[in-house]
């Protein structure tokens, strides 16, 4: 019996299809990490904004703000309200005659932007002083991040509706 | 050794032969789905819930405002309905209960959804003490 000795090389077939499989997995791995880092990173950017949003509509709709009857000279702590949920008309003048800066620095959001107005259930504004009941800048085409919420409260007797929108 | 390398050169056809076993495919099945579930759920505890959060403001300053127009001083459904209604912003629903210590008057007909509740206790023109439910959810 001749046996032949033959010179071979290894290399299987499936080996190469194992690490084929091997790389197509880690690439799923990779890149489904990847997605979930970006999606938990907006979550917590959209998190904090909505927070801010929350804080700010009780700020002012439930406190009187420091001190009790500020003005835009001295106010130190923001707030609309004589009583919780009762907008004091004083009050709101002084608001909206405040400028953007000094509100976003009275309120802590520096960083972004915010859109505020109170209307009746017409949607009408009303006219405090020589304004009327907004201030801010609305959220253009391009805003990415936009949390609005709305209040119900009473001005004049009347119910109404305070909007706060908070963007990017 | 020289069976060994007898071994070596043992040659079965002209056939080559892949390993192809059932538990890798099952493996790489539980992995791929595992995966899916898993980015599933997370997707879904980051969806937006401001709505709820919204409704949940709408229900306590609704109930306030109710309140401060004495709306249920005289307890009467109709005009509490009717306020309500009046109050209530676009895009929501809102249900709600009285309760005080003989009367019992609600207004219900709870989706079979998540809904944000919340209550108020209420003082009536004859000096009652009420409890007033509610529930509020986006349409």
């Amino acid at each position: 019996m001749s046996v032949m000795y033959e010179k071979g090389q290894v290399f299987s077939l499936d080996a190469v299809m194992s690490i084929v499989i091997f790389m197509f997995l880690i690439l799923i791995l990779i890149s489904s990490w990847y997605f979930y880092i970006l999606r938990l990173d907006d979550n917590v950017k959209d998190d904090d904004l909505q927070f801010k949003t929350f804080q700010v509509s009780e700020l002012l709709m439930k406190k009187i703000g420091y001190p009790s009857n500020w003005d835009n000279t001295n106010v130190q702590i923001l707030g609309l309200v004589s009583n919780p949920r009762i907008i004091s008309a004083t009050k709101l003048q002084e608001f909206v005659e405040m400028s953007e800066s000094d509100i976003k620095e009275r309120l802590n959001i520096e960083n972004f932007n915010f859109y505020f107005s109170l209307k009746d259930y017409n949607g009408a504004m009303f006219v405090v002083g020589s304004d009327f009941s907004e201030v801010g800048t609305k959220p253009g085409i391009g805003a990415e991040n936009v949390f609005t919420l709305r209040r119900i409260g009473i001005y004049g007797g009347e119910e109404v509706v305070l909007e706060f929108v908070l963007w990017k | 050794m020289e069976e060994k390398k007898l071994f070596w050169s043992l040659y079965y056809g002209s056939r080559k032969g892949v390993i192809f076993t059932l538990d890798i495919v099952i493996a790489m099945m539980i992995l791929i789905m595992g995966l899916a579930v898993s980015g599933g759920l997370v997707l879904k505890s980051l969806d937006n819930d401001l709505d709820f959060l919204q409704a949940s403001l709408i229900g306590s300053d609704i109930a306030f405002v109710l309140e401060e127009k004495k709306v249920f001083d005289g307890l009467d459904k109709g005009f509490i309905n009717n306020n309500i209604n009046s109050l209530l912003l676009d895009g929501f629903e809102m249900d709600y209960r009285v309760e005080c210590d003989t009367i019992v008057m609600q207004d219900t007909n709870l989706p079979n959804r998540f809904v944000v509740t919340g209550e108020r206790v209420i003082v009536t023109n004859d000096l009652d003490y009420c409890i007033f439910r509610y529930w509020v959810w986006p349409k």
